[in-house]
């Protein structure tokens, strides 16, 4: 049984939906929390993504990205508002961003540097998305508090990566079996 | 009804919160029951995309209102008074960029009509696609495809989540967190659960044309 479930890690969908489940609950957890806004969101849910960096191949991570946007606006109900198109826009432009200095730094930057990175280009590409569809010009009034917020947010997940990924037998296991099995569950998503 | 006097503020409305709930899941079922979650999907689709056409303020309006009422129906949780408070903010927003004719001042804010008009017509915008998609997205949905079923894989995990028994204490985050990684994956993901293919009414099927219809025709009319 352990066997046959830590095989199972070596396939690329099945750790892509586990890791997406985690963004559906962390982004329950998140809907709990009070917001001015409602796409004012303080991106706990985005921590698989950040973990995924050094797991999956960019297709699969690009897919957990939707994943999560697709299966957060169906549980939420927002599929076809404004609201999931800024969780488009900040997932994914906060999924290439980690993805990106990921791979061109190396071990130079850290699970925090990956993470603030990502929270502060997310919030910023989400503020440029209210000047259009929201609040117009006056959204450079709320850029500094909701670029604020990314930093501390981005740095707080950054920090519970790097203790998850040091310390988690669920990581480790999955980071050993995707790397002995790359073909698994198809390169291609 | 009279107030209850020997009852506490607090108990009478934690009742009042719990009567309102279980009448959200009821008119939830008879919804769920009423529509087919692809065909409903389209349907909010077609209307959503009918409201962002709409250049009438007005039509805007009445289509946000209709929206609540449908997402009410549907048994989701529709809040005026947040309604009113998200749309005052976004108004104020925009009234703070003075644009067009001016109205009137108060103090140092000077309140310009196209800023007015515009934060309006965003705030109703932003408002009426969160009713219409409340109201049209139902958890059953399924995708299509491949995607679709890595996300309906992702639904069986997150089920799995929710009914976890174990804790999650700050103390020991990483180390429960841990737990739950490996508890959740243990057992591979069944199948998908179906929508079960129930068969709707036809009253479902007809309310649905009509609400598609309706939108497209109030679009042309405008």
């Amino acid at each position: 049984m352990r066997e046959a479930s830590e095989r199972r890690l070596g396939d690329k969908a099945d750790v892509t939906a586990l890791l997406g489940a985690f963004c559906f609950f962390l982004s329950a957890i998140e809907y709990m929390v009070p917001k001015p806004l409602p796409f004012m969101r303080l991106g706990i849910a985005n921590l698989p993504i950040l973990l995924a960096a050094d797991l999956l191949p960019l297709p699969w991570f690009l897919v957990l990205a939707l994943v999560k946007v697709v299966g957060m606006s169906v549980i939420s109900g927002s599929l076809f508002s404004y609201i999931a198109l800024f969780s488009l826009a900040g997932t994914l432009v906060a999924a290439l961003v980690m993805w990106a200095a990921r791979r061109a730094g190396g071990r130079l930057i850290s699970a925090v540097g990956v993470s603030v990175l990502g929270a502060v280009s997310s919030n910023a590409v989400q503020v440029l998305l209210a000047r259009v569809v929201v609040f117009g010009e006056a959204a450079r009034l709320i850029a500094p508090a909701f670029l604020a917020m990314g930093l501390v947010t981005g740095t707080l997940l950054g920090l519970f990566a790097e203790a998850f990924a040091a310390k988690s037998s669920w990581y480790a296991l999955a980071s050993s079996q995707l790397a002995a099995r790359p073909g698994e569950g198809r390169d291609e998503p | 009804m009279s107030p209850e006097p020997g009852r506490p503020a607090a108990a009478r409305a934690a009742a009042r919160k719990a009567r309102a709930a279980e009448a959200r899941g009821r008119r939830r079922e008879r919804w769920e029951a009423l529509f087919a979650p692809w065909a409903l999907a389209a349907a909010g689709a077609a209307v959503s995309a009918a409201f962002l056409f709409q250049p009438a303020l007005g039509s805007r309006i009445l289509m946000l209102l209709a929206f609540m009422a449908a997402a009410r129906g549907a048994g989701k949780r529709v809040s005026v008074l947040a309604t009113v408070l998200i749309s005052a903010g976004i108004v104020a927003a925009n009234l703070l960029v003075p644009v067009g004719r001016v109205l009137a001042r108060l103090g140092p804010l000077v309140l310009t009509e196209t800023a007015l008009l515009e934060g309006i017509e965003r705030a109703v915008t932003f408002e009426g696609l969160i009713y219409a998609s409340k109201a049209s997205i139902l958890p059953g949905l399924r995708l299509p495809g491949r995607f679709g079923s890595i996300v309906a894989s992702a639904f069986v995990y997150y089920e799995r989540i929710v009914e976890y028994k174990g804790r999650l204490r700050p103390a020991s985050l990483v180390a429960d967190a841990d737990e739950l990684m490996l508890r959740v994956w243990e057992e591979p993901p069944a199948g998908p659960r179906r929508d079960a293919g129930a068969r709707r009414p036809a009253r479902g099927w007809a309310l649905l044309a009509l609400a598609v219809a309706a939108a497209w025709a109030l679009l042309a009319l405008s």
